[in-house]
């Protein structure tokens, strides 16, 4: 059912109007007396004739009790009740007038029926309110409705006539048939084509969307394998991985543990020169990174000089490509020897405990492990062969007990290659210790590594060399 | 002239508010929507208007019903009550326009008048509704109250001597005194 609202309003706005201005009110709404004073004559029987005393009685109530007077029951007790010398009553004819009996009650209802007239309007117009909000959507809509149909009309109305007129033509005598069919028949042509070459677009995107989603795969999986490696998980763990080999990495710190037959590598790291030599594939890469690895973990600051990098692919070490910069270095290194020597006279340390004096220092204020790859192409890209030879020869004194350590990679043979001016000095490059990558032929015919390397700590011309084994460091350049 | 076109041109780059409208529909589409929001307006703002007619009615109605309850109720004791009600209620609908009058704190200035005539008429109209309410009472009260006297100023009246007796009654005593003062003064002479 439907309320009316406004309805309800007038019906609560009369209720209050009439019960308060009809219903409410009454003819006599205060209670009166009235009173008339009547005083009796003294001038009685027997001692005046009865005569004379109804004479002087009618001539007082003339003059009196012909008179009434009303006024309010509440004054008249207030005030005989307050004068100090009320009226006696003895004399006085009282006559009581009530109130007519009204239902005050009435006055309070009217309160609270224009209380009422005012919550429905206030209703009326809220209700008012959303209808007209949806009117006035639906007054648009209409209009939307209306657009749409004209606009198709339109559309129509020109097909049609575009077609009568073709007809009129073909029937006057301007175009034949032929022509007409012709041209709707190029039309469909242009259609066909504009749809085909539309679909191969769709499948050249999809392609695309495809080729995509696979590159984005593989690499997360080489991501994932890789981060795996470097953090020490199981390879088991590792989704898609080859099942290469992983060993040893059983520690969940970040810093790389290794097995009692890699040991040999700590010996290694100790010394302030040492050389790796052998053929391509034979694994020289592989235990370099590791050397880095293993150095970084000790605290130390890598600097890697290889003119043939790119910088970018290496992330946690200072990679030195460019010619200028190789120079500078390496021309400043026997200075910056010279300097700590200085640092140490000047803070009064024994040269034999500066390594603790640095080992919470970082970057080149801490220990500092230099790896110099591919290193008989500097001359080639180049750098400086006296700087480069001075370099060399600081290198093979004990730089270690000043906080750094070299690392040269070499391809085998003689190491006169590496500088043209090193001289004599390069004999004691070919004694200084050095791990022989050792090579096997792989099942396709490629060098590959054979797992093995010799240890070789009296240089080239060891004769007593030891066979030792190589750790599968992941193929990362992320320190 | 030019400054100002500038200006505008620039905060309308700055600014990334839209100023361009964003519909579908044509300007004659737009102007017949306008236009129908415009009608649809004018039946809310009535709607608005009686509202506030009908609260100011429900406060009359209230201030009268409730005047005259207690009138009836309470007699002579209500009169004070009433007063003052119907006043609280007045000052409950004014409280706007009172409040800008003490304490001249409203935003606007600008409204300041029309709420002082606003003010004003509604003083105008709680006199009325005091006089229709409580007038006839009042009235009836202070005549009781002559009526009275008069009464009592009647009995009293009547109580008394008739005041031609009572000055007959001044001259005799008067001349007796004269005789007897005479008699005293003719005795002290002999």
């Amino acid at each position: 059912m439907k309320i009316s609202h406004a309805g309800l309003s007038v019906i609560s706005l009369i209720t209050a109007l009439s019960s308060s201005m009809l219903l409410g009110q009454s003819k006599y709404p205060y209670d009166l007396i009235a009173i008339r004073f009547c005083p009796q004559t003294a001038n009685n029987p027997p001692r005046y004739n009865p005569e004379f005393s109804q004479q002087s009685q009618r001539k007082l109530d003339k003059k009196y009790c012909r008179y009434e007077h009303k006024l309010l029951f509440e004054i008249w007790e207030q005030q005989q009740f307050s004068s100090s010398a009320p009226i006696p009553e003895s004399s006085l004819i009282i006559r009581q007038i009530p109130a007519t009996k009204t239902l005050s009650v009435w006055f309070l209802v009217a309160p609270v029926a224009a209380g009422l007239a005012y919550l429905f309007w206030a209703k009326k117009t809220e209700v008012d309110e959303t209808l007209a909000h949806y009117e006035l959507e639906g007054y648009k809509t209409q209009i939307k409705l209306i657009g749409a149909n004209a606009r198709n009309e339109r559309n129509f109305k020109a097909q049609t006539i575009n077609t009568n007129w073709d007809k009129q033509l073909q029937l006057a005598g301007f175009i034949s048939v032929e022509a007409i069919q012709d041209r709707l028949r190029r039309q469909q042509e242009i259609q066909d084509k504009t749809h085909a070459s539309t679909l191969k677009q769709f499948d050249n995107a999809d392609s695309e969307m495809d080729k995509k989603i696979a590159e984005n795969f593989r690499d997360k999986h080489k991501a994932d394998f890789e981060s795996h490696n470097i953090l020490g998980l199981p390879s088991n763990e590792v989704k898609g991985s080859n099942n290469i080999d992983t060993q040893n990495n059983n520690s969940n710190s970040t810093n790389l543990e290794l097995d009692e037959k890699y040991h040999w590598l700590y010996k290694l790291l100790k010394l302030p020169f040492r050389v790796l030599s052998g053929e391509q594939g034979s694994g020289k890469s592989t235990l370099e990174r590791l050397m880095i690895r293993l150095l970084k973990d000790d605290g130390y600051h890598i600097i890697i000089i290889n003119p043939e990098t790119n910088p970018t692919v290496w992330s946690g070490v200072q990679v030195l490509a460019d010619v200028t910069a190789i120079n500078e270095f390496i021309g400043n290194f026997p200075e910056m020897i010279r300097e700590r020597q200085q640092q140490a006279r000047n803070l009064k340390i024994d040269e034999d405990d500066y390594l603790d004096y640095i080992k919470d220092k970082s970057g080149l204020e801490g220990k500092v492990a230099i790896y110099l790859m591919e290193s008989n192409t500097y001359e080639v890209h180049g750098v400086e062969p006296d700087l480069w030879a001075n370099f060399l020869k600081q290198s093979l004194t004990n730089i270690r007990k000043w906080g750094f350590t070299v690392c040269l990679t070499a391809h085998s043979g003689n190491q006169t290659s590496i500088s043209s001016k090193l001289a004599g000095f390069s004999k004691n490059i070919d004694a200084a210790p050095r791990v022989d990558c050792i090579a096997k032929t792989g099942s396709d015919g490629e060098a590959v590594s054979s797992g093995k390397a010799w240890l070789k700590m009296k240089g080239v011309n060891d004769k007593e060399p030891v066979e030792v084994e190589l750790y599968n460091y992941p193929k990362s350049k992320k320190f | 002239m030019l400054e100002g076109f500038e200006e505008i041109e620039a905060v309308k780059e700055n600014s990334n508010y839209p100023a361009d409208v964003d519909t579908s529909f044509t300007p004659d589409e737009q102007e017949s929507i306008i236009a129908y929001k415009r009608k649809l307006n004018r039946k809310l703002d009535k709607n608005q208007s009686v509202l506030k007619g009908l609260e100011i009615s429900f406060w009359g109605i209230t201030s009268y019903s409730l005047a005259r309850f207690l009138i009836l109720t309470s007699g002579t004791g209500g009169i004070p009550l009433a007063v003052s009600s119907i006043l609280i209620i007045n000052q409950i609908t004014n409280r706007e326009a009172i409040e800008d009058l003490i304490n001249c704190r409203s935003e606007d200035k600008s409204d300041l008048m029309g709420r002082i005539i606003k003010f004003g008429f509604s003083t105008v109209v709680t006199a009325f509704l005091m006089w229709g309410a409580l007038g006839e009472f009042l009235s009836i009260v202070n005549s009781s109250k002559d009526t009275y006297n008069q009464l009592q100023t009647a009995t009293r009246e009547f109580n008394q001597l008739p005041s031609n007796h009572q000055n007959a009654i001044y001259i005799a005593l008067g001349l007796l005194g004269i005789g007897g003062f005479y008699v005293l003064i003719d005795s002290r002479r002999r």
